[in-house]
């Protein structure tokens, strides 16, 4: 049963409709319909106009489409996410296909890469499958009935790939062309790409040329465009906490998907801290056994290394941390009856806030050298399991001093070796643990050296950080605020950087306080995508400097720590907002975030269609109505 | 096989080597392994770790460790006690000697359904608890439903449909139970069970897949539940009570349930479960070997609200949130059907509106979708209040008017002038008061609510009407100055009460099409106070926390339900939706479950001096009597839709039906203290299939008493009892 164009017979249609079978009514077609239009902005931005997809009557403007159509072709970067860097062209047309008939599908490519392209191409068919409403468990039920304006149509996809290396890293090219082109019958995309990377990124972008048409019940895809694009920073990641409580594989590997969604880089797997340690290490077995919530709160080897694989399909970096010396604890109970002593202090000390920042507490004993037979066999258990290794973080924040210097035993070989008890005699002692934790790495890893990653603490702290740290082998991570003046002197001192600043990249602030309550926690209040959208981290290093250090800044994270967050809710904290940083770190736009508003929204809708569960920005009336939810 | 799984694997006297204690481990590991091979084919560990109960709280332990350590260990926690709470609770003997006389428990969730007064009952109840100390291990198969009672055909339908629910609910329990599977209860009935065949809920249960232990599997379950009342529909008056007994003699646990009405014994059959829990190491279910129980709720409305006119929810997802609501034992679920932004509700007199007003053809509410989720509601001890928001909050659909010669039904809806200068937020919309086409379109609708819903109340909104919209139409103006009148605010709220009293008598007037009376419901506002006669309405007041005009409403005799906005209002994160810098947000702070938990509505009235607020609420004679008739959760759509509905709803809305069941004292760290349950409680959601967030590491839940605040550590520091 459909409606007519003419609204009043269709309303009587449907009245007659209604009176017959009232209780099966199946549905109508809507008598709203979208154009692409050309609008002013509000406020003083630059551009001042946006082309937008405006909601009118079918009856009374007969060439509007379906909201899809119109969001996939307005504007000059159609509802790709990020926007491309590079020339781009959207043409004003779709053509309708379905998954069915995918034809024609090559890759030029040195052969050690054919597998991982034909795995990329996989998800790319699941991806759009997936656009389909009614999608489930893989599948999706493209029925019909069919007319030949669909079913005659084809898509077809040349991907040519130059270099064979499968290492993402900070000189991984990850450009990539893409053109589509129609001939009447067949749609042909053709991606060109120096590496494994930007070809996934191209297909990516193919995939947000198409989407879901109600009407026909099929897919479309944008028949005419050409994109050339490439990311402003090579270090685009979220982090993602598991110690804290635990995430099961499935939900990791729905944010995987998400990120490959807005084409970020890097997963940084906070996996262990002095709550937990649920990473079953074969070599070391007591660490989980001690470590974990309980036997279902565990990552296996082949988790991870399911995992590791999973995300190099999708254009991501697992950077693996063992956080150390303090954010340590359970997990190390077994060492005493061991023989090795105690290599955790201070574990689960109460009253906690004298001894660390957060329940339970935990610190490596500085005084018993086992610490170092045991981190090495953490390593040893580690490494092989993330391998290739293209950096490693160290994690190295928060610890407090006052945990040491109330321990006997680390008092007595600190006066003993006449290191003294001063906060600097500990900051000395602490630097050294990194150096050796450093080594012990890079043994692990077959002696090859890969970039160290720490946060800033109390050793990057104004005139420490050069003291202790050196700029060619650690990169720090700022998670202090965007206007912290050590952020200056890191970049003076020659470090190299990524950004997760509190007040605008982490995503878990503005809930309840989750020790003691009625209160926020720590870091509220909440990080509104906008706010997420325009830290700028060129910008900040500059507003601090006055110089241009741009080529020091790798990039940023998003963070999510876990005290609040596990499986059930991690797709809403992280998403929609992390593609937020994803288009400041892919495209570092000058333009405010009104300006991306329509395609974040369209964005949003597209990771609900993928199964992530990322949550509303505004009632879908300001979907429908572009422009309209204006302040 | 229980000793080999459950008992602590590491020998005694490992101090060699780590070597050669890492091969004993894995050697002992691959026993273990082996050993439960026949539970599944999952890894599974014997934990390091047992629990105790100290204080109400469970607290972890390595089992190895000696009694002089774990004394040295736990003796800040010890000191910790509260001097009161013992004077407070004499029966908790434990208090004397505690560790003494502390039972060892093989995992967290053994000792959670015993520990403390409450075990793991969430909300706790308001009478009477007594549980035992120990657990009975069963298998969900050998549970009986041996005697169900009721003078009523209908009831005794019910009470067998709620029978498979709760039985459903026992299955999911199991930690390996598919969260695929688990969805809103509605396809057992097309289950052939004629042939003795199994219910699906059961075939895809691992219960079903994998054996429990011997000793779980002769164990005996039987159920018997009495009703003596024929209520099939609830209302203010409904006896929610129920009495509830657990007896273990020899292999047979008997729980006996008997309640006036089939809505206190469905109650009771949510507690039943909340004194069961998954067993580890039978791979089975335990439950607490014998209890008493005697229960009632302090308020007759507990409610959550649906905003589905900013964004749509699908049925499915309406269904869940009525089964979270009534594992909490909610019972009113307010819907928030239609805004300015979208019409889903297919109205069969006025089709126009959903055609107009539907985000699309997928996203509407048909009457058997509305009937199938009164009825479910029902089931679940839950009435729904159906709302059509007027004279604003409408737009959507309502602008079919001009075109089919109705006039302009809904004014401001356009876009020439700025939202802010008409209305609240985008999109505007108000109705037109002076067209009489209004109501009459009103009445139509107020027609298939009533018939679609029966409902007992219907909310007709009211709230964030704007004068500016009313002021810039040219419609109102003209229709005033035919009168001699300006538009004045005098003038207008005179157009509001015209507006109100006309959409009042269509509504009276529907509602004789069904046997009950119609109860209307408005929200709070300063129209209300001075136009609104309280005994024809009952109101819901939305306004901050201590907000003086709250004592008005009590002065005035207006029966209420409490939603305030700076604590019961579960909207989204940020409410920055139109901005960066502007945000909706009524309050600094996003309430969390704790000011959820702590906000109190009679110790409210009792600081604006109505002193005798609660010996007033309970000594009425019946509950349509009392003044506070209960609270309700907000949740407004702005930023949320079914991606998050789930985590948004819980576990706060979990937290406010503690504060509406049991009226908890006011005492200085209330939620702290039910913080272990609420934690428990939040895993039962989550076993059950709802999306509740958690508000803690869960290092929190097994070591409860280690995450405090520094307030709470000083003030407690004051009470410290001496030690020994």
């Amino acid at each position: 049963m459909k409606w007519g164009n003419n609204s009043c017979s269709a309303v009587w249609v449907f009245l007659l409709f209604v009176s017959y079978h009232a209780t099966c009514i199946a549905s109508y077609t809507s008598p709203w319909g979208w154009e692409c239009r050309t609008e002013p902005v509000d406020g003083n931005p630059d551009p001042t106009q946006v082309d937008r997809c405006i909601k009118v009557e079918k009856s009374i403007s007969p060439s509007a489409t379906g909201l899809n159509t119109c969001i996939l072709t307005c504007g000059p970067h159609g509802a790709i996410w990020p926007r491309p860097t590079g020339p781009t062209h959207i043409g004003p047309y779709t053509a309708y296909f379905l998954p069915q008939n995918i034809g024609q599908v090559t890759t030029t490519c040195p052969g050690s890469i054919r597998h991982y392209l034909d795995m990329t191409i996989e998800v790319f068919v699941d991806n759009i499958n997936k656009y389909h409403p009614d999608y489930v468990d893989g599948s999706a039920p493209w029925d019909g009935p069919y007319g030949p304006e669909v079913t005659d149509q084809s898509l077809e996809i040349h991907i040519i790939v130059t270099e064979e290396s499968m290492t993402l890293d900070y000189n991984t090219d990850e450009s990539y062309d893409l053109n589509v082109v129609h001939d009447g019958s067949i749609t042909s995309a053709t991606i060109t790409a120096p590496t494994f990377f930007g070809a996934r990124h191209g297909l990516e972008s193919l995939s947000q040329l198409i989407d879901y048409d109600e009407e026909k019940d099929s897919l479309q895809v944008v028949h005419s465009a050409q994109i050339s694009d490439s990311p402003v920073f090579p270090h685009r990641g979220i982090i993602v906490d598991t110690a804290r409580n635990f995430m099961d594989v499935k939900s990791i590997e729905r944010t995987i998907d998400a990120m490959a969604a807005s084409k970020l880089n890097i997963f940084h797997w906070h996996i262990t801290d002095s709550h937990t340690f649920p990473l079953n290490l074969e070599n070391l077995p007591d660490m989980v056994e001690w470590g974990t919530y309980s036997s279902r709160h565990i990552y296996q080897p082949a988790d991870i290394l399911h995992l590791k694989e999973y995300a190099l399909v999708r254009g991501i970096y697992i950077l693996p941390e063992f956080d150390a010396p303090a954010h340590v604890g359970n997990g190390f109970q077994w060492t005493e009856e061991a023989g090795l002593g105690k290599v955790v202090v201070c574990l689960n000390k109460e009253p906690w806030m004298q001894f660390c920042v957060e329940p339970p507490c935990g610190q490596f004993n500085l005084a018993n050298s086992n610490i170092y037979t045991v981190l090495s066999s953490i390593y040893d258990g580690m490494v092989p399991l993330f391998q290739p290794l293209s950096s490693f973080h160290y994690g190295g924040d928060e610890v407090n001093l006052n945990c040491w210097n109330t321990t006997q035993e680390i008092i007595d070989w600190m006066t003993a070796n006449d290191y003294g008890l001063s906060s600097d005699s500990y900051y000395e002692q602490w630097s050294i643990f990194q150096e050796n934790a450093r080594l012990e790495l890079t043994e692990a890893n077959g002696d090859v050296e890969v970039p160290g990653i720490i946060w800033t603490s109390s050793l990057t702290e104004s005139g420490h950080a050069d003291q202790y740290l050196d700029p060619e082998k650690y990169i720090i991570q700022i998670w202090t605020t965007g206007d912290d003046p050590i952020i200056g002197e890191l970049l003076e001192d020659g470090f190299n950087v990524i950004f997760s600043n509190f007040d605008a990249w982490y995503l878990d602030c503005g809930y309840g306080a989750w020790v003691g309550g009625p209160g926020n926690n720590w870091c509220s209040p909440y990080k509104g995508w906008q706010t997420v959208y325009e830290n700028n981290p060129i910008q900040l290093a500059s507003d601090i400097t006055g110089a241009d250090y741009s080529s020091q800044i790798l990039g940023g994270e998003a963070a999510l720590w876990s005290e609040q967050v596990d499986s059930l809710n991690a797709d809403a904290k992280l998403w929609p907002r992390a593609s937020a940083l994803a288009e400041r770190l892919w495209t570092n736009p000058s333009e405010s975030w009104r300006m991306a508003e329509t395609r974040m929204i369209h964005q949003r809708q597209r990771l609900v269609a993928r199964g992530i569960a990322a949550e509303r920005l505004q009632p879908e009336w300001c979907h429908q109505n572009e422009g309209l939810c204006y302040a | 096989l229980t000793s080999s799984t459950g008992g602590r694997s590491t020998p005694a006297g490992v101090t060699v080597s780590l070597l050669s204690m890492m091969r004993v481990l894995v050697f002992v590991l691959c026993l273990v392994a082996a050993a439960s091979a026949t539970f599944g084919n999952y890894f599974r560990m014997p934990s390091p770790y047992h629990y105790s109960c100290d204080n109400q709280k469970c607290l972890r332990q390595d089992r190895n460790q000696k009694d002089e350590q774990m004394h040295q260990s736990t003796s800040f926690r010890t000191a910790r006690h509260i001097t009161g709470e013992e004077h407070a609770h004499p029966h908790e003997h434990n208090h004397e000697h505690p560790h003494e006389q502390t039972e060892k428990y093989n995992s967290l969730a053994e000792c959670q359904l015993t520990c403390g007064e409450y075990g793991a009952l969430w909300p706790r109840p308001s009478h009477k608890v007594e549980l035992s100390k120990r657990t009975v291990s069963f298998t969900p198969m050998n549970l009986r439903f041996t005697k169900l009672s009721s003078s009523n055909n209908e009831v005794q339908q019910m009470l067998d449909e709620a029978s498979h629910y709760f039985r459903r609910n026992l299955h999911f329990m199991h930690p390996d139970y598919s969260d695929v599977n688990k969805g809103p209860f509605k396809n057992y009935e097309d289950d052939d069970m004629s042939t003795n065949d199994k219910p699906k809920y059961e075939k895809k249960s691992p219960f079903n897949k994998q054996e429990s232990s011997p000793l779980a599997e002769r164990q005996n379950f039987d159920v018997e539940i009495t009703v003596t009342q024929p209520d099939t529909q609830l209302s203010l008056n409904t006896d929610e009570s129920y009495d509830m007994t657990v007896q273990t003699m020899g292999d047979t646990v008997t729980a006996t349930i008997l309640a006036s009405t089939y809505y206190g014994a469905r109650h009771a059959m949510e507690s039943l479960s909340q004194l069961i829990a998954y067993d580890d190491i039978n791979n089975a279910l335990m439950v607490v070997s014998t209890a008493k129980i005697s229960d009632k709720p302090a308020f007759s409305y507990r409610g959550i609200m649906l905003d589905t006119g900013r964004n749509f929810y699908p049925k499915e997802e309406i269904l869940s949130l009525l089964d979270t609501m009534s594992t909490n034992k909610l019972n009113t679920f307010h819907w928030h059907i239609s805004d300015s932004a979208s019409f889903p509700m297919y109205s069969q007199r006025q089709p126009q509106m959903t055609y107009y007003g539907a985000y699309s053809p997928n996203k509407v509410y048909y009457p058997e979708d509305i009937r199938e989720i009164v009825n479910y509601a029902n089931l679940r001890g839950i009435r729904v209040i159906p709302e059509l928001d007027a004279p604003a909050h409408a737009g959507a659909g309502w602008n079919f008017g001009e075109q089919s010669g109705k006039g302009k039904l809904v004014l401001c809806n356009d876009e020439d002038t700025p939202w802010f200068d008409n209305c609240f937020e985008p999109p505007c919309g108000q109705l037109n008061p002076v067209n009489p086409e209004v109501y009459n379109v009103l009445g139509d609708l107020y027609k298939d609510i009533i018939e679609a819903f029966n409902p007992e109340f219907v909310h007709m909104g009211g709230d964030d009407t704007s004068f500016k919209c009313w002021k810039n139409s040219p419609e109102v103006v003209n229709f005033l100055k035919q009168q001699q009148k300006e538009a004045n605010t005098q003038e207008l709220f005179n157009l509001w009460n015209t507006f109100q009293s006309n959409a009042y008598s269509k509504l009276f007037e529907a509602s004789g099409q069904q046997s009950r009376l119609v109860t209307p419901m408005i929200y709070s506002s300063s129209f209300v106070r001075n136009f609104i006669d309280p005994k024809q309405y009952i109101v819901q007041l939305t306004s901050n926390v201590n907000d003086t005009n709250i004592s008005t409403y009590i002065t005035n005799g207006y029966k209420v339900v409490f939603s305030n906005a700076d604590t019961w209002n579960f909207e989204g994160p940020a409410q920055s939706w139109v901005s960066k810098t502007t945000s909706f947000r009524k309050n600094e702070k996003r309430p969390s479950w704790e000011h959820v938990y702590e906000n109190s509505p009679l110790d409210m009235l009792i600081g604006m001096n109505y002193q005798n607020a609660r010996s007033d609420h309970f000594n009425q004679r019946s509950n349509a009597e009392q003044q506070v008739l209960g609270g309700e959760a907000m949740v407004w759509s702005y930023e949320t839709d079914p991606s998050s509905l789930q985590t948004t709803a819980w576990p706060r809305g979990a937290a406010l039906a503690e504060r509406l069941w049991t009226d908890p004292a006011s005492t200085p760290f209330q939620a702290e203290e039910a913080k272990s349950r609420m934690f428990a409680h939040r895993q039962r959601m989550v076993d059950r299939g709802t999306r509740a967030e958690t508000f803690q590491p869960e290092y929190c839940h097994q070591n409860q008493d280690s995450c405090y605040s520094q307030d709470e550590f000083t003030s407690r520091q004051q009470n410290l009892i001496p030690a020994n």
